[in-house]
């Protein structure tokens, strides 16, 4: 048998399905007095799924806390059976979660759009940890002209929410989650504009207008300042108010760095 | 050797693995420490809080990169984002010489995250070798190869693991980071003797020590790095640095893991060893 053949046949071996069986493991590896070649392959299947498990429980503790620990650890199970880790490193092992629960939200059961959304911001916490962080354009700079383009805080993320996902990671670190709750209007759905950002080394939740949100967006996308500006912003219609609301946005940003050169 | 070229000509002394759990520790106390080894993983980041750390580590302390995913033995192409991101970091921590383990554990693009024993053939003595090498060109920086912990044994092995070692290091040319605790596990889970491990390892290449303790259980012992060193692997590593001269040590405390001070000080046992080595040795 060449080596691939073997790292192919051992790599199923070892990411096979908890509790089922990998038959013929003898035919490649040797028993000892004390253990079958079954055994002591399945010290390293063990040894997968716990290590895999413990990194996704790592970095989805609200998803966990909503789901309970058996239905986090079977959707786990079937995440990693259908994606299976494709990075050298185990930071990105959830990177396809929202997207592998995007695709059939009956795989959280009951939480299906609920789970889906603490994915999202979850996934985007882990983002905005590591994420690069460039030098951040001060009020000057921002005041040069209409024709500036901004390049978005790569930690920062911007989701679109029909969850009050934030307050629900918060509930669960600090242990008050109670899920029996949520269904009686204690996380009230809605429509939620959430920055997912960093500061200082920390990973924070900031909620935003849907007008600055709007903008955000459209600067994320490239546009320019001013072309940001044109057309229709959300609660920027009335012309008295505007301009110092549009104020208030602008620094709040310049002193979180969100805009940068 | 004490300095050699697969450890960048240092002699570094006593490190310990940095560990979050330490963090504060050791910004607050600056513990008189020689070196600490980072898992290069951990670091291989854009930005944030990890390179923050790392930023703050290397104003005060050497640094030497372990790495837990590079998997030489996998019998597929080294992968370019891994290296290009490696590189990036050795320019950063100016690790005067890079470690990873002899071992496979990816396949297709799939990755199992562990480290998996190698085939001991020639075939796959010949793919890890030429990979290390790859790698050693593009990061340029000495590597030196970790012999694992196992718990399994191929029937189409051809040789014994010490002889594989000796295999692709003399291909590679590259050096061992010799982990006296995966001797003595493997020991107790193949039945071999460690010392015949030893004595059959080049100390000429031997760029760095690895210590660490493990868990028993009925039937195998694993390599847990969860309790301090044991006797024997205490014996095992005075009979390294007695063949190898005063080398660089590192140990691994990685889970259950107590105070600073205490690792420190599980550490600091290893000098106790060190003189009387570079005493035979002169």
């Amino acid at each position: 048998m060449r080596l691939i053949e073997l790292q192919r046949r051992m790599a199923a071996d070892v990411m096979r399905p908890l509790s089922s069986r990998a038959p013929g493991v003898s035919t490649y590896l040797t028993p000892n007095t004390l253990l079958t070649a079954a055994d002591r392959l399945d010290i390293y299947h063990r040894q997968y799924w716990l290590r895999l498990l413990d990194a996704l429980a790592e970095d989805f503790p609200a998803l966990r806390a909503l789901l309970g620990e058996r239905a986090f650890s079977n959707l786990s199970k079937a995440y990693l059976a259908s994606c299976p880790s494709k990075s050298f490193t185990l930071r990105d092992l959830g990177s396809k979660l929202p997207s592998w629960l995007k695709a059939d939200l009956g795989r959280a059961g009951k939480y299906g759009a609920l789970a889906l959304e603490l994915a999202r911001l979850e996934w985007a916490h882990v983002e905005a940890f590591d994420a690069a962080w460039i030098p951040p354009l001060d009020s000057a700079a921002l005041a040069s002209g209409p024709d500036l383009r901004p390049t978005l805080q790569p930690c920062l993320r911007l989701l679109e929410l029909s969850h009050p996902a934030d307050e629900i990671r918060l509930a669960a670190n600090q242990g008050t989650l109670r899920r029996e709750k949520l269904s009686v209007g204690t996380h009230p759905a809605g429509k939620y504009f959430i920055a997912v950002h960093r500061l200082d080394g920390d990973v924070f939740y900031r909620r935003l207008e849907a007008g600055e949100f709007q903008l955000l967006r459209r600067l994320e996308r490239g546009l320019s300042l001013g072309e940001s500006l044109a057309g229709r912003i959300r609660g920027l219609n009335d012309p008295e108010t505007a301009p110092s609301k549009l104020r208030t946005w602008f620094e709040a940003w310049t002193v979180l760095g969100w805009l940068g050169e | 050797m004490p300095a050699n070229k697969f450890n960048g000509f240092t002699d570094l002394g006593i490190g310990v693995g940095l560990r979050i759990p330490h963090y504060d520790h050791i910004f607050s106390q600056a513990p008189a420490v020689d070196w600490f080894e980072i898992i290069s993983e951990n670091f291989m980041v854009d930005g944030g809080r990890p390179l923050a750390v790392l930023d703050r580590i290397l104003e005060q302390y050497r640094v030497v990169q372990h790495g837990v995913s590079m998997y030489f033995g996998s019998a597929g192409r080294l992968n370019r984002e891994h290296l290009r991101r490696l590189k990036s970091l050795v320019r950063r921590t100016k690790t005067p010489w890079l470690t990873d383990h002899l071992c496979w554990g990816s396949v297709d693009g799939k990755y199992t995250h562990d480290l998996l024993p190698i085939p001991y053939t020639f075939e796959a003595a010949k793919i890890t070798a030429r990979k290390i090498r790859e790698a050693r060109d593009f990061l340029e920086v000495p590597i030196a190869v970790e012999n694992v912990s196992s718990y399994a044994e191929f029937k189409m092995s051809q040789m014994t693991e010490w002889e594989f070692l000796g295999e692709v290091v003399e291909r590679a040319d590259c050096g061992v980071l010799l982990d006296v605790n995966n001797i003595y596990v493997s020991s107790r889970n193949h039945g071999f003797d460690p010392m015949a491990y030893l004595s059959a390892v080049d100390p000429a290449r031997v760029a760095q020590f690895h210590i660490a303790g493990h868990s028993q259980f009925e039937k195998y012992t694993l390599d847990t790095h969860d309790h301090p060193v044991i006797d024997p692997v205490w014996a095992l590593y005075a009979e390294a640095v007695a063949r190898c001269g005063r080398t660089a040590t590192l140990l691994e405390w990685d889970d259950r893991i107590p105070p600073f001070e205490e690792v420190h000080a599980e550490a600091r046992k290893a000098e106790k060893y060190l003189p009387e080595a570079a005493a035979e040795c002169a």
